[in-house]
């Protein structure tokens, strides 16, 4: 018996420093650009590296802000999120209230249509909505970048759903009873009760938008209409490579919103996706 | 629950009212049935049309039937070559990550006191944009005063070329990947955590070892999710083209310039829409192939919900 009690020990011991090490290996990179950034420009490929900045100087942010505008670039990533977010949450919730409460033909077909689009990658769409958008006159506009999101996406649909079908439908008989119409108890009823899952879409939808690339690679060529995550890949020269140290402060500055919002909201994310997996 | 009621509540009503009922049904979803014509279906068709055309932007379109399909399998200087690095790439990558993904799950369901917070560091990278950790990974691997090289010449004296050298260039990117499972542990986790205990108590009292309990439950038990993870992180991994651009851009030598990268720089740099389109249903027929033979070979290994009640 005391034997195995101290197999057990060990064990607790040896899988404690395995998470330890683990822990580390996950936030040196991470780690490892902060204090980057807040070395200053010549620290920044000091040999032997400087595990531990020296020094602490802000030149590399205003290097980023002098030669590239971030804080532009930050509005601009948040005026982005802002509009993808109201589009994406709001649409998504009328279109889950539909799929959880009302009965119509081909639901089930449908549904299972709208859980297949997920799967679909990127390279489907991507070429001919850009013929679409351009042939508009959308390049550098953000609408490419957030009316796609205003018509519900997928897989919010499918968490505000569940999120729905567990809330009691007797709430839904008792206003339809009361002489309200499906849309007002929608309004009024269920949608103040979807505040917890909308706050998970809502920060699911904002790590997206923050940190989208490629699709404002494609429709934004004009240097001030770039969001943060674009600016980054462009903080290069043709002959001379990456500019380094805005790189490092630039980046620095794009994720501390990320990573505050995950640092105080992970429990709703965390819980999000392992919702979005039971499909079965 | 809701379905029960519902059955009730048609049939108290008459019919106009579940014509009714439907109508409303369908102007609740419409938005996305709009979005999925105007944004999804519509413009795949589209893309399928437009694959049989010769279309360059400023030119007009010339119809060449399958020109476009054949010359990608015998007359392109990167159609097959790339395919050929993406096929390796996502053959690494997809068990890589599904098994640092499900590595990473066990450690944190283990009943430690910090997992909380050790999940919140692991799932970190996770947040940031692959135009930062690309960047991130470029400055760390440089050759000579990239920090990883300084670890590696400390401790084993020797110095990795990650990013100039052809051949290893590709399987560095690869490496990276293990930073970006977040969501596949997450899945895996809770799958871990919804194996109600008495099935290992049992095991345990019949004296079974770890490692036939990880056989015999835990890889049964979250089958399902690992089929899931599996799809997902596959068809990630056929798209992926984020980390090549940002962190080689397609070097040295074309040795990272996988078929994403080949399909974008078609579309949008030479903008050779119909070439591109025929390169893009190219793909979409190999994910679908493998998604299928995936969910095929699912029933040898999946074990669904009903066969666990």
């Amino acid at each position: 018996m005391a034997s195995r009690r101290l197999q057990k020990k060990t064990w607790k011991a040896a899988l404690s420093l395995i998470t330890v090490v683990v822990c580390v290996i996950y936030l040196f990179p991470s780690l490892w650009i902060f204090t980057k950034a807040i070395n200053g420009s010549k620290g920044l490929w000091a040999y032997p590296p400087q595990l531990l900045p020296k020094t602490i100087s802000f030149e590399n942010f205003q290097l980023a802000e002098k030669n590239y505008q971030i804080v532009q670039k930050l509005l601009n990533s948040a005026f982005v999120c802002v509009f993808a977010i109201l589009g994406a949450t709001i649409s998504s919730a009328i279109v889950a209230y539909g799929f959880a409460r009302m009965r119509f033909r081909g639901k089930k077909i449908l549904f299972a249509v709208l859980l297949g689009t997920m799967m679909i990658p990127w390279d489907a769409t991507v070429i001919p909505q850009f013929i679409m958008f351009t042939s508009i006159g959308w390049q550098n506009t953000y609408y490419p970048l957030i009316l796609p999101l205003c018509f519900g996406v997928p897989l919010f649909i499918f968490l505000l759903r569940q999120f729905i079908m567990g809330i009691p439908y007797e709430l839904d008989e008792a206003a339809i009873i009361d002489g309200c119409n499906r849309f007002s108890i929608f309004t009024r009823i269920i949608a103040p009760l979807l505040k917890p899952a909308l706050a998970t879409a809502v920060i699911m939808q904002f790590l997206t938008s923050w940190n989208e690339f490629l699709n404002p690679l494609i429709y934004l060529n004009k240097a001030s209409a770039y969001t943060i995550s674009l600016q980054l890949y462009f903080m290069k020269d043709p002959f001379k490579g990456m500019d380094w140290p805005s790189v490092m402060a630039g980046s620095i500055v794009a994720a501390i919103f990320p990573v505050l919002l995950f640092f105080f909201t992970q429990k709703l994310l965390i819980g999000g996706i392992a919702q979005s997996g039971i499909k079965g | 629950m809701a379905s029960m009621y519902l059955n009730g509540a048609r049939k108290r009503r008459g019919l106009s009212r579940s014509l009714r009922e439907q109508l409303a049904g369908y102007a609740f979803i419409s938005p996305w049935l709009v979005g999925l014509a105007l944004f999804v279906a519509g413009p795949m068709l589209f893309s399928l049309f437009i694959s049989f055309f010769k279309w360059d932007m400023f030119k007009g379109m010339t119809f060449i039937g399958l020109s476009n399909y054949i010359k990608a399998f015998t007359d392109d200087q990167y159609a097959m070559s790339s395919l050929g690095k993406t096929l390796q790439f996502v053959l690494f990558e997809t068990p890589y990550q599904l098994i640092i993904a499900l590595l990473l799950a066990l450690l944190l369901n283990s009943k430690l006191r910090f997992t909380g917070v050790a999940r919140a560091l692991i799932y970190l990278p996770a947040v940031l944009s692959g135009a930062i950790s690309g960047s991130m990974w470029k400055f760390m691997m440089d050759k000579d005063l990239g920090v990883l090289n300084y670890f590696t010449l400390t401790l084993f004296n020797v110095k990795i070329p990650w990013l100039v050298k052809p051949d290893l260039a590709m399987f560095s990117i690869a490496l990276t990947g293990a930073f970006a499972v977040g969501t596949s542990m997450i899945l895996f986790l809770a799958a871990l955590q919804s194996i109600p205990a008495q099935y290992y108590e049992a095991a345990e009292i019949d004296g079974a070892g770890a490692t036939l309990k990880f056989f015999k439950i835990t890889l049964p038990f979250i089958s399902s999710t690992t089929l899931y993870n599996l799809i997902i992180i596959m068809i990630a991994q056929f798209q992926c083209v984020v980390p090549f651009m940002v962190i080689t851009g397609g070097g040295p030598v074309k040795s990272t310039y996988v078929f994403a990268y080949y399909e974008y720089e078609t579309a949008f740099r030479y903008m050779r829409f119909g070439q591109a389109a025929s390169l893009s249903w190219i793909i979409l027929t190999v994910v679908l192939i493998a998604t299928l033979a995936i969910l095929g070979s699912s029933r040898f290994w999946v074990y669904y919900e009903s066969e666990k009640e």
